[in-house]
């Protein structure tokens, strides 16, 4: 060991102890001044594993042309795709999410996600399926719904196992 | 608290050194401000839980960014830093070495804290500290959950280059004259900390790049849509940071090691078993990592084994604290500060280990899984024992950092508030947890008994809040206006006490 320090030395003045803290401080305020701005900003977005993939074409099945849509079904008329991705809140629900028939026509629904859906009328569980009800479309399978029996009017719809998707089917007379 | 020399360097000599001293001098400083950011959370987290509903905070999402960078704060930040910061002030005086043995490399790992801190404050990430998938990786919202990964994984890279250097040091540089078994069990505890951590932080690094690629989508480690296994994280996850449970507690018992036969006036009981135990709970520890996860779906055998290896380390726990109270026994000992919470740290050690002995029972396990019970448990090993220890090393380290004395009577005052704080909230914890309270919830069930021990536990954790505004102040107005220590016996433990630190050596001599 060598030899111990005789004088004390102490020289921690008031002033250097300011200056440090000056140092301490700013560095905080800058820090906490991000934290606090961007407090919503920094956790508002799902991750990209669970962003909403691109939106399938939808002009076609508008026009009710039976050509490219619906990949896992060969409905002609009218149909309602449930995209890949539609359980995760904040993804498209239902493609188009508004469409107007003519009553009678037949809609197909076909569910492209990999989890089961509806289509079921009504604007929740207190007035679900009081129009149409689709019960539950397995992964890629469809389901039709007959707008036969429906009145002319605008019929907001839901699925009862994720009941944020939602859309709106109008029947015109 | 700045360091001083006989001619006084400007501050950015200080800040941008490369001396031993001086880093170490920075970490501490850190860790300190990490302690306070993080115990401030800690109340805002504890006012919320005074009543049932929700009073302070919005709502779950708010108290979840909250209780996890509590979390990462007090463990990444606060633990680690310090101990490496203590290390980086003694192991060189105590390898009688003229620095560490790479002082740029020791700068470097330093300095990847700040940037660190910045990515861990600025995202403010609500996964909690552990970040299970399938929520890490599937919901948990953008910038915030990737800028801690990344601030993980600087930490990580941080506590490597930490490590290496100190086993660099500890192994090859220490002084010829020096065996190895006449060296400090500090240094010991340091050695063993360092080479565990080189060997488990590296799985981790592993599973938050898995993390990251699974959160873009890219893999699918963790992703049971794409194949993967959530449980997967959880066995790469704790595999790392069961071992950093031992790589926490270590360091803090070196310091109870320096401490205890210190102010007990008395050699050291034994330092054969000392030895062991460290060397021995660096292999055991790595044994046991599963026990955090027996309500995962483990066969009995699996959980069987892990049940077992857990009890396997409570043996080498065990040898420290016989050694502490053997070195105390027959002592004139001195309760200044540092023994004092020394002491206390003794105690609740014993404390939570027998709580964590008992919870490692399966049928008790699946009881206690995620409710307070596991909360008031690390938080007793954490807090009571380790930064009680930590809290009495700065008491003790006063003298040879500022040259001044602390105000010993504020430092009882500030022991016997924390202490009592300490008790009231994490032994009630136990209890609410025996209860049934989840942990990481907003609110709980308006009844009288979880309302009484939250309010209970909430009032002891002000206590602790309010102790350590105390000791802060002790040491800052202490480091500018304490009265001058005397360098070779601070503590007036008088003659025949060959023990202090040697101050000179605060002086860089390049």
């Amino acid at each position: 060991m060598t030899t111990h320090d005789e004088n004390h030395i102490i020289r921690t003045s008031p002033g250097r102890f300011l200056k440090g803290f000056a140092i301490v401080f700013i560095t905080m305020g800058v820090l906490g001044y991000i934290t606090i701005a961007y407090w919503d900003y920094s956790a508002s977005y799902p991750p990209p594993v669970s962003s909403p993939p691109p939106a399938p074409p939808v002009e076609e099945a508008t026009e009710g042309a039976a050509s490219t849509t619906a990949p896992a079904t060969t409905a002609t008329g009218p149909t309602i795709t449930i995209p890949a991705g539609a359980a995760t809140p904040g993804n498209p629900a239902y493609a188009p999410p508004e469409l107007s028939v003519k009553k009678g026509e037949a809609v197909t629904v076909v569910n492209n996600d990999n989890a089961p859906h509806t289509a079921t009328s009504g604007n929740g569980p207190e007035d679900a399926g009081q129009a149409f009800d689709t019960s539950l479309i397995m992964a890629g399978a469809s389901a039709t719904i007959d707008t036969s029996a429906i009145e002319a009017g605008e019929y907001p719809y839901f699925c009862t196992v994720h009941p944020f998707m939602k859309g709106t089917l109008t029947v015109t007379a | 608290m700045v360091l001083e020399l006989k001619k006084p360097r400007p501050l950015w000599e200080i800040i941008f050194s490369t001396h031993h001293t001086d880093i170490g001098l920075l970490y501490i400083i850190t860790s300190i401000i990490a302690l306070f950011a993080g115990g401030g959370l800690a109340m805002a987290i504890r006012a919320e839980l005074f009543f049932p509903g929700i009073q302070v905070f919005t709502g779950q999402e708010d108290f979840s960014r909250f209780f996890t960078m509590h979390g990462t704060t007090m463990l990444f930040l606060w633990a680690i830093p310090f101990a490496a910061g203590v290390g980086n002030y003694l192991i060189p005086i105590m390898v009688r070495y003229k620095d560490m043995a790479w002082p740029k490399l020791n700068a470097i790992a330093f300095w990847m804290i700040p940037p660190s801190i910045f990515l861990l404050w600025g995202g403010f990430s609500d996964t909690g500290w552990t970040a299970y998938p399938p929520y890490s990786i599937l919901k948990a919202p953008a910038p915030a959950a990737d800028m801690w990964i990344f601030a993980l994984t600087f930490l990580g890279l941080s506590s490597l280059l930490g490590a290496v250097n100190f086993v660099v040091t500890i192994l090859k540089m220490k002084h010829p004259d020096l065996p190895l078994m006449k060296m400090s069990l500090f240094s010991w505890a340091m050695l063993s900390t360092s080479l565990m951590i080189i060997v488990a932080i590296p799985t981790f690094a592993a599973a938050l790049v898995m993390l990251t690629t699974d959160r873009l989508g890219v893999t699918g480690f963790f992703n049971a849509e794409m194949g993967g296994d959530p449980v997967a994280y959880q066995h790469l996850f704790w595999f790392t940071f069961h071992p950093e449970v031992y790589i926490f507690i270590l360091p803090a018992i070196g310091m109870l090691y320096e401490i205890i036969p210190t102010f007990s006036r008395k050699p050291l009981f034994s330092y054969y078993s000392g030895v062991i135990a460290l060397v021995l709970i660096a292999i055991i520890g790595f044994g046991s990592w599963a026990h955090h996860m027996f309500a995962t779906g483990m066969s009995f055998t699996e959980k069987t084994v892990f049940m077992v290896a857990t009890l396997a380390a409570v043996p080498s726990s065990a040898m420290h604290v016989f050694n502490f109270l053997g070195t105390m026994w027959g002592g004139r000992i001195k309760f200044a500060a540092p023994m004092l919470f020394g002491s206390a740290a003794i105690m609740l050690f014993y404390a939570s280990g027998a709580g964590g002995v008992v919870n490692t029972a399966l049928p008790l396990d699946f009881l206690t899984h995620d409710s307070y019970w596991v909360v008031g448990h690390f938080h007793l090993l954490l807090m009571g024992t380790i930064s009680m220890t930590f809290t009495g090393f700065i008491y003790y380290l006063f003298p040879l950092i500022t040259g001044r004395m602390y105000n010993v009577k504020q430092a009882k005052i500030h022991f016997v508030i924390a202490f009592i704080g300490v008790i009231l909230v994490f032994i009630t914890q136990h209890i609410l947890g025996l209860y049934g309270m989840p942990r990481r919830v907003i609110d709980y069930l308006p009844i009288d008994e979880l309302t009484l021990m939250n309010q209970i536990a909430s009032v002891g954790a002000f206590m602790v809040g309010a102790s350590y505004l105390l000791f802060i102040y002790n040491i800052v107005k202490s480091s500018m206006f304490g009265k001058p220590a005397d360098t070779r016996d601070p503590f007036e433990l008088g003659k025949g006490v060959e023990y202090y630190y040697d101050y000179a050596r605060r002086e860089p001599h390049h």
